[in-house]
C-alpha cells in the first residue's frame, strides 16, 4: 500500500467513524444548551437503530428513517416528560432510559425476527446510503452554530440553558423551549443510531450501540458545548479510533494501548480546555 | 406536579410482602432427585436465550435429542440477566432434574455458589470450570485444535498470502482460537501472513466490519473471526469486499449468513456434548471432574461447506484429512498460547 491511497483510506475510515458520533454529539449539544442532561443519547441511538431496521425491512428505507426519527422524538419526549414535569434527576431518568432501550430491543428482536441474529438486510444498507447521512453529519453543526448564535430562537434556547426562571420572566415559555430542544435531540440521536444500523451495518445486533452516544456526550464536554466543537472532537475521536484499526496486527504495539488513545485523549483535553457547562444545566423548569 | 404522598405504612407493608415471599420461596422443601426410573434433564440459558442459534440452541438441540432417542424428561429455563443464574439452577434442582445444565462459562460464579447445596443433583456446566465437587462436570473444548483445521484450509485458499484473525478481546481463551489458527495456517503455507486484530468488543458489529475491511484492504482474502456479535459485521465485510474474500464462522454452522462467501465456521458440538452426557447418566456411567472435548471426540469440527467445496482444491482437503488424524490420534499437538506457537514446529504432510 503506498502512502498516498493509505491516507485517503484512513479518513475514509476516520469519517466513518466520526459519523454517528457527531450526529448524535449534536443532539447532546442541542438539549444541554437548553438545560437537559442528556445521557440517554446511548440509549435513544439503539432504540433508533432497532426499530430503523425493523420498520426499514418491512416497508422500506424511507419509511425505515421515518419510524427511526419517530421513535427518537418519543424517547427524547419522555426524557422530557421525565425530567421537567415529574422533575426526575436527568441522570437516573437518562440511565433508566438506556436500560430500557437495551433490554426492551434485546427482546423484541427475538419477538419480532423469531431468533437472535436475524440475517442481514443487505438491501437495506445497498438502498440507504451512507453519504447522505455523512453530508448531513458535517453541514448540520454549521446550520446548527447559525441557528444557536445568530437567531432570536437560539438566543432563547441558550438563555433557558442558563436560567430556565429568568427566561420564563422574560415572558418566554421554558418548558416550550426545552421540550422542542430534547425532542430534536432524540430525532437526531436516533438518526445516528439509524446510520450505524441501516447504513454502515446493514444488521441490528445486542447492544451494537456499544457506547458511541457516552463517547458522543464525551464529545459535547470536550467541545465546549458548541456544535462545529463537538463535531471537531469527533472528527479527532474517529481518527485515532481509524489510526488503531490501522495500526493493529502490523505494528507491534499492545493493541490494548492503541485502542485507549481516545479515551485518554477524552481526559486530557477535558482537564485541559476548562469549560463550564450551562449554568441551569439538570433543573427542571416551570411556566 | 408535586410528588404524591406516600403513607408511611405502605413502605412497611411492601417490605413484609417481600419478605414473606422470600419466604415462602426459601421454604419450599428440596425433594432431592426423584426416585422414578424415567431420568430429568433441564438446562439453564444464558442471557443470549434458547433461539440464539448459537450454545444454548444447540445444547436445547442435544436434549431433544436424548429426549427422542432416549426417552429421558426435558426441559428448559430462560435466564435475562447474568442475576438469574443463580435462581434459575437452584429451581431446576428443587423440580427434582438429575441432571442440571449450565449453559456458558458466564454461570462459573453462579454453580460455585449452586452446587454445594445440591449434593444429589448433578451439575454439568458447557463451555467452563466447574468446582471440584463429586457431583460437577465441565464439558470444555480445545477450540485450538478446530481453528487449526481454520487455519489449515484458509491458507490452502488464500491467494494472496495473508490471512486475517479478528478477535473480539484478547484473553487466554481468544487466544487459543488465534494460535491454532496461526498454527494451521503456517502447517499450510510456511510463508503465510496473519494479520492479528481484536475489536475490544464483543457488540459492536460496526466495528467488527472495520476490523475486516482493514484487514481486507491490508492484504488479507480469508478472515477468521472469533468475537461474537462483533465477528457477523466480519462476514459481512468478507462477503461485500470485491475479489475472491472469504470470512470464516465460528461456534456454530455459520455459512448460511453469506452463502458462497462464508468458506467454512468452525462449530463446538455442543448438542453432541449435552447429548453425551445424558447418555452417560442414563446408562449410569457419568463421572463428575472434566471432559475435554476436541478433533478426537468430535467436540470440533469443520462446518461441511455446502457452498464452497468447489473453493478448495482436493489436494487440500486430503491434506486436511491427514491433518485431522494426526490431531486425533495425538501425534500432532496444536499451540493453544503465544509460547507454545514459538516453539511450534510445522509438520510434513
Amino acid at each position: 500500500m503506498n502512502g498516498d491511497t493509505g491516507f485517503a483510506i484512513l479518513a475514509a475510515m476516520s469519517v466513518r467513524q466520526a459519523c454517528p458520533l457527531i450526529i448524535a454529539a449534536l443532539g447532546g449539544v442541542m438539549s444541554e444548551r437548553a438545560g437537559v442532561v442528556n445521557i440517554a443519547l446511548e440509549g435513544i441511538m439503539l432504540s433508533g437503530a432497532f426499530v430503523g431496521v425493523w420498520a426499514g425491512q418491512a416497508w422500506g428505507p424511507a419509511v425505515g428513517i421515518m419510524a427511526a426519527l419517530m421513535i427518537g422524538a418519543a424517547t427524547g419526549g419522555a426524557h422530557l416528560a421525565f425530567t421537567q414535569v415529574l422533575r426526575m434527576n436527568h441522570v437516573v431518568s437518562g440511565v433508566a432510559i438506556n436500560l430500557l432501550a437495551l433490554h426492551a430491543s434485546t427482546f423484541l428482536l427475538r419477538a419480532f425476527f423469531n431468533q437472535a441474529d436475524p440475517p442481514r438486510q443487505a438491501k437495506l444498507a445497498e438502498t440507504v446510503s451512507m453519504g447522505w447521512f455523512i453530508a448531513f453529519a458535517f453541514m448540520a453543526p454549521f446550520a446548527l452554530h447559525l441557528l444557536l448564535y445568530h437567531t432570536a430562537f437560539g438566543l432563547r434556547l441558550r438563555a433557558v440553558g442558563e436560567s430556565a426562571a429568568r427566561t420564563r420572566l422574560a415572558g418566554v415559555s421554558a418548558v416550550g423551549l426545552r421540550a422542542s430542544a430534547v425532542v430534536v435531540s432524540g430525532m437526531l440521536a436516533a438518526c445516528a443510531g439509524a446510520y450505524l444500523s441501516m447504513a454502515l451495518v446493514g444488521r441490528f445486533t445486542d447492544d451494537m450501540v456499544s457506547g458511541r452516544g457516552f463517547i458522543a456526550l464525551a464529545a459535547v464536554i470536550c467541545g465546549r458545548w458548541t456544535p462545529v466543537g463537538a463535531m471537531l472532537t469527533c472528527c479527532v475521536f474517529g481518527f485515532f479510533d481509524a489510526l488503531q484499526l490501522q495500526l493493529q496486527g502490523t505494528v507491534a504495539i499492545p493493541s490494548e494501548f492503541l485502542r485507549v488513545i481516545p479515551y485518554v485523549l477524552t481526559i486530557v483535553v477535558a482537564l485541559v480546555i476548562r469549560s463550564s457547562p450551562p449554568a441551569d444545566l439538570g433543573s427542571a423548569a416551570q411556566d | 406536579m408535586g410528588r404524591p404522598d406516600t403513607p408511611w405504612w405502605f413502605g412497611i407493608a411492601a417490605i413484609g410482602v417481600l419478605v414473606l415471599a422470600g419466604c415462602s420461596a426459601s421454604k419450599q422443601a428440596s425433594p432431592g432427585p426423584s426416585k422414578s426410573p424415567v431420568v430429568k434433564a433441564a438446562m439453564v440459558t444464558d442471557s443470549g436465550g434458547i433461539d440464539d442459534r448459537s450454545f444454548n440452541a444447540s445444547a436445547w438441540e442435544g436434549l431433544k435429542r436424548a429426549k427422542s432417542e432416549l426417552g429421558v424428561e426435558v426441559r428448559y429455563v430462560e435466564s435475562r440477566e447474568q442475576s438469574d443464574y443463580k435462581t434459575n439452577l437452584g429451581a431446576l434442582a428443587d423440580q427434582g432434574n438429575d441432571l442440571v445444565f449450565a449453559i456458558g462459562y458466564l454461570m462459573e460464579d453462579a454453580l460455585k455458589e449452586v452446587a454445594p447445596r445440591y449434593p444429589n443433583t448433578r451439575f454439568v456446566i458447557i463451555d467452563g470450570s466447574a468446582p471440584k465437587l463429586g457431583n460437577c462436570l465441565a464439558v470444555k473444548f480445545r477450540e485450538e485444535e478446530g481453528s487449526f483445521l481454520a487455519g489449515f484450509v484458509a491458507a490452502s485458499v488464500s491467494k494472496s498470502g495473508t490471512l486475517g484473525f479478528i478477535g473480539g478481546m484478547e484473553g487466554p481463551l481468544i487466544k487459543k482460537f488465534e494460535c491454532g489458527y496461526r498454527a494451521g495456517a503456517l502447517t499450510a503455507r510456511p510463508d503465510i501472513t496473519v494479520l492479528v486484530k481484536y475489536v475490544g468488543s464483543w457488540t459492536d458489529v460496526a466495528k467488527g466490519k472495520e476490523f475486516a475491511r482493514t484487514a481486507i484492504q491490508q492484504g488479507a482474502d480469508v478472515l477468521f473471526h472469533a468475537a461474537g456479535k462483533s465477528g457477523l459485521g466480519v462476514l459481512d465485510a468478507a462477503a461485500e469486499a470485491p475479489g475472491q474474500v472469504y470470512g470464516i464462522g465460528v461456534d456454530r454452522d455459520q455459512d448460511d449468513e453469506h452463502p458462497g462467501r462464508v468458506l467454512t465456521s468452525m462449530m463446538k458440538d455442543v448438542e453432541g456434548a449435552v447429548y453425551r452426557c445424558v447418555k452417560d447418566q442414563v446408562e449410569g456411567k457419568w463421572q463428575s471432574g472434566e471432559r475435554i472435548m476436541g478433533v478426537k471426540e468430535e467436540g470440533l469440527k469443520l462446518s461441511p461447506m455446502r457452498y464452497t467445496r468447489k473453493a478448495v482444491s482436493d489436494e487440500a482437503m486430503r491434506k486436511l484429512d491427514i491433518v485431522r488424524s494426526r490431531i486425533a490420534d495425538g501425534t500432532l499437538v496444536v499451540p493453544a498460547t503465544e509460547d507454545a506457537l514459538r516453539a511450534f514446529k510445522p509438520p510434513q504432510l
